[in-house]
């Protein structure tokens, strides 16, 4: 085929004597491919010379007399190669090449959120822009601009705030550190507090069916986190950040080429609060007597080493850790009648793991994969008379074969895992009318695995998905995974994507439901040792529909999602205002999420994404063998946001607004499950930020909920925290008000590459 | 259909140079990955004089738009020379060819 059209081209240049040789290289439109590289192989392989094009194409090269072979690269075309004897051919003609992965990822970087159009599964793409959109100190705030997930409070006292997805709460979602399962067991929900959304270059949010190569864990989705990495951007990056809370971030990482194969990255970050002890009464603005944000102090340190060697060999080793003290409560009682309610949640998480990859076997695009990882955390709370110890030891090993079968249109991964799990958590009550001794719940899972996936692409404009993976818990027994995705793409402005899939997580319910710490509600830890794992299926699809316009395109998305419960683990609060019981689900359980997103440039550097998300889930509470229907509480019906962004001229100003409009939602029952249902006010939150770029700094002045819009009375009781009725936990809206905040972020130092 | 547009939408795009103090180079230059293109942005955007500019990866140009009583097309060579690129400035005539638009969208995705 190439010497084919080849020949269409006319002879320019042949020099019949084996020497220094000029010759041409140029695209089918005979547009020169500038700055290739060139190279005079042997025919067993061996450099014998080589060149670079110039800007036109033309490139000089000492040809070998005999058989040789000439090997042509250059970005945006197939590599080219072709066997010669004593002379080049008269024509190097390149073939372009797909880069198209790339060009959308170039094209979206003023858009803060994009939908990939690319892969199998539903990926909302969150990048640097994104990022820097709102002060996202941490995670979890990452994401107040995204349709696809919305945050909510897990009480009005410690301030942590957890990912909701597809209308059900984050504990769903698989998350993955580049790979490796990270934000799951106890760390599930400080994980997401305490990491800073400063180290990451991007978050890939996929909703639906997963792949199987992860382990069975996710159930409405997947979120991967991808760090900076150490061979892009400037060698050094600082930042800082304040509000007039005073609570305080500074951020470093410093990228480092140790020699010719090593990489490194160092990341630093701490919180702490500058405000003096004694103006902590600013701290409490609906006067319950209760701090409205905790005081959190923090240090994260993680280290990151790439090794790229030779024959295509990598490995990367990650070394993490995390401190995190959060103290929060009641600062000043009117009558002092008892002691002050105190909460201190104290988090040590250390993570070690590496990930190694090379090519394997003869085939061309074979290799194989192993991740291993240790994480080791320790959750201690003492809230009140409720005291819980929790540790934590996770081991994760995955092998991986990616390979093809005939050819690279039938991609396949298959392989093993092994798993340790090993939770003990020690509980205990101390409040006289819920007296419950220290209890221990061990709970340790070994889990074997085996999954294969199936990657079709022979069809054109279709890509087939297929996996499934079997596991041996030592707890839960036989788990078996299917999941299947489907793409198809059937003109250039049409993708439409099913996918169904079920998913297992095993639950650890005092941890993830922190909140119910905040209450005077006896916990009925004894039952936890009889709950089963979870087990879900998850049924989709997903429609984009991109509208070419003269200034860019429009891109509508639109999706629906239906999780549907096969087991799951109830933490009932509605039965009875002074217990919150923990059992199997006995009946059904589902959720439902529709959303539409729409994203435009409306001039240039004018750019708004607007999504509107509906979803609804229903749980059966069971009390004496029957059920009872609810629509799960504070879960808001709808969230809806508008985010505008105008950037000047090469972005040297940024200005960023957002509306976010919350959905009412249903307030659990006080009185038991006959009581009248009761619902949330909805409520708009807005979000404004300016940014201003230099050449080594940016800087940053914004505000957080412009309406000041408050929860009123977030909590039940504040007067008398150790009587009956206290309860913190039932929270849908802001607790701090309107929050302005300032912050620098530095780039210096050399590019890396 | 889809071509229709595009071509409706390139002079739209296409960098104009507003006022008489103002010029475009061009230059074609040794880049070959996104992180280049996000490097020259990023260097370039803060050099002195500089009005606009557009880094197209697929046909390896940089056009910018300066200030000709800031800076020259020399200077504006070198500045990306610095970072270690095999520079060389296109002919003006065929500036309007490389002022494409921002993006290369137009190939679209499969």
């Amino acid at each position: 085929m190439r010497l084919c059209l080849s020949s269409i081209f006319v002879i320019i240049c042949i020099s019949t004597y084996p020497q220094n040789i000029k010759n041409r290289i140029a695209d089918v439109d005979n547009n020169p491919a500038a700055f290739a590289n060139v190279a005079i192989l042997s025919t067993d392989s061996t450099l014998i010379s080589g060149a670079s094009a110039d800007a036109d194409g033309w490139f000089s090269v000492t040809l070998p007399s005999g058989k040789f072979v000439l090997s042509v690269s250059c970005v945006g075309f197939k590599n080219y190669s072709v066997e010669c004897e004593n002379q080049l051919p008269a024509e190097i003609v390149l073939q372009k090449q797909d880069v198209d992965i790339e060009e959308v990822e170039v094209t979206a970087q003023t858009q803060g959120q994009y939908i990939s159009r690319i892969d199998v599964r539903q990926i909302e793409n969150i990048n640097r822009t994104g990022l820097t959109k709102l002060a996202c100190c941490t995670l979890s705030e990452s994401f107040e601009n995204s349709g696809t997930t919305g945050t909510s409070y897990s009480d009005a006292i410690t301030g942590t705030k957890q990912i909701q997805m597809l209308g059900l709460s984050g504990v769903y979602v698989q998350t993955l550190g580049e790979n490796i399962p990270v934000f799951r067991g106890l760390d599930y929900l400080f994980g997401w507090n305490y990491t800073p959304a400063a180290w990451l270059k991007s978050i890939q949010i996929s909703k639906g069916a997963a792949s199987v190569t992860s382990g069975y864990e996710s159930v409405t989705g997947q979120i991967n986190l991808t760090f900076a990495s150490p061979a892009e951007g400037r060698k050094m990056y600082i930042d800082f950040y304040t509000d007039e809370y005073l609570m305080t971030d500074v951020n470093a990482v410093i990228k480092n080429r140790l020699s010719e194969k090593w990489r490194f990255a160092a990341f630093a970050h701490t919180t702490f609060s500058l405000m003096p002890d004694n103006v902590e009464a600013r701290h409490d603005r609906n006067h319950d007597g209760f701090a409205d944000m905790p005081k959190v102090s923090s240090v994260n340190l993680q280290g990151r080493w790439i090794y790229l060697g030779d024959n295509g060999l990598q490995s990367r080793f990650v070394v993490s850790s995390a401190h995190e003290l959060r103290k929060a409560g009641q600062m000043r009682m009117d009558n002092m009648q008892h002691e002050l309610f105190k909460i201190e949640c104290k988090n040590t998480h250390l993570q070690i793991s590496n990930k190694t990859g090379f090519p394997f076997g003869k085939k061309e695009g074979q290799s194989i994969g192993i991740i291993s990882n240790l994480t080791t955390h320790k959750t201690h709370i003492e809230a009140g008379k409720k005291s819980l110890e929790a540790d934590e030891l996770y081991f994760y090993s995955n092998l991986i074969l990616n390979s093809h079968l005939f050819n690279d249109k039938h991609k396949y991964a298959a392989g093993v895992s092994y798993i340790y799990n090993g939770v003990l958590n020690t509980y205990s009550d101390s409040l006289p009318k819920n007296f419950t001794p220290e209890i221990e719940l061990d709970k340790t899972e070994n889990i074997t695995g085996a999954f294969a996936e199936y990657n079709e692409y022979s069809v054109k404009n279709l890509i087939i998905t297929a996996g499934i993976r079997t596991d041996y818990n030592s707890l839960y027994k036989w788990l078996i995974t299917p999941r299947f995705n489907v793409k198809y793409t059937p003109t250039d402005f049409l993708t439409i994507r099913a996918t169904a899939g079920k998913g297992y997580r095993s639950a650890n319910p005092l941890s993830e439901n922190v909140g119910l710490f905040s209450t005077s509600r006896q916990l009925y830890a004894h039952n936890i040792p009889q709950l089963d794992i979870e087990e879900a299926w998850n049924y989709g699809g997903n429609i984009i529909l991109t509208i070419p316009t003269q200034t860019d395109d429009v891109v509508l998305s639109l999706d629906f999602y239906r999780t549907d419960f096969k087991n799951r683990v109830i933490a009932d609060i509605e039965q009875d205002r002074h217990c919150a019981l923990f059992y199997n689900l006995q009946g059904h359980s589902h959720a439902y999420a529709a959303q539409a997103d729409v994203s435009a440039t409306i001039f240039e550097g004018m750019t708004i994404y607007s999504a509107f998300r509906y979803n609804i889930q229903h749980i059966d509470y069971t009390a004496f063998n029957q059920n009872f229907d609810f629509e799960t509480p504070l879960i808001n019906r709808y969230k809806s946001l508008i985010n505008l962004a105008y950037a000047t001229n090469m972005r040297k100003w940024i200005f960023d607004a957002t509306l976010q409009l919350n959905g009412k939602c249903r307030l659990p029952n006080m009185n038991g499950y006959s009581e009248n249902k009761r619902y949330s006010d909805a409520y708009a939150l807005i979000f404004a930020q300016i940014t201003k770029r230099f050449k080594y700094v940016e800087t940053y002045l914004g505000v957080e909920n412009l309406t000041d819009y408050r929860q009123k009375n977030p909590i039940i009781e504040a007067e008398n925290p150790f009587g009956d009725n206290f309860d913190a936990s039932i929270v849908y809206a802001p607790i701090v008000g309107r929050k302005i905040y300032f912050g620098l972020r530095f780039n210096f130092g050399k590019f890396m590459d | 259909m889809a071509c229709a547009v595009f071509c409706l939408s390139v002079p739209a795009k296409a960098q104009k140079v507003k006022k008489a103090t103002q010029d475009t180079a061009t230059f074609v230059v040794s880049m070959h990955c996104d992180n280049c293109k996000k490097k020259i942005e990023n260097t370039l955007q803060f050099e002195k004089g500089v009005k606009n500019l557009n880094v197209n990866l697929a046909d390896k140009t940089v056009t910018l738009v300066y200030d000709k009583r800031k800076t020259t097309s020399a200077t504006l060579k070198q500045a990306i020379e610095k970072l270690n690129y095999t520079v060389e400035e296109k002919p003006k005539n065929t500036t309007s060819q490389a002022a494409k638009p921002k993006s290369s969208k137009t190939k679209r995705t499969k």
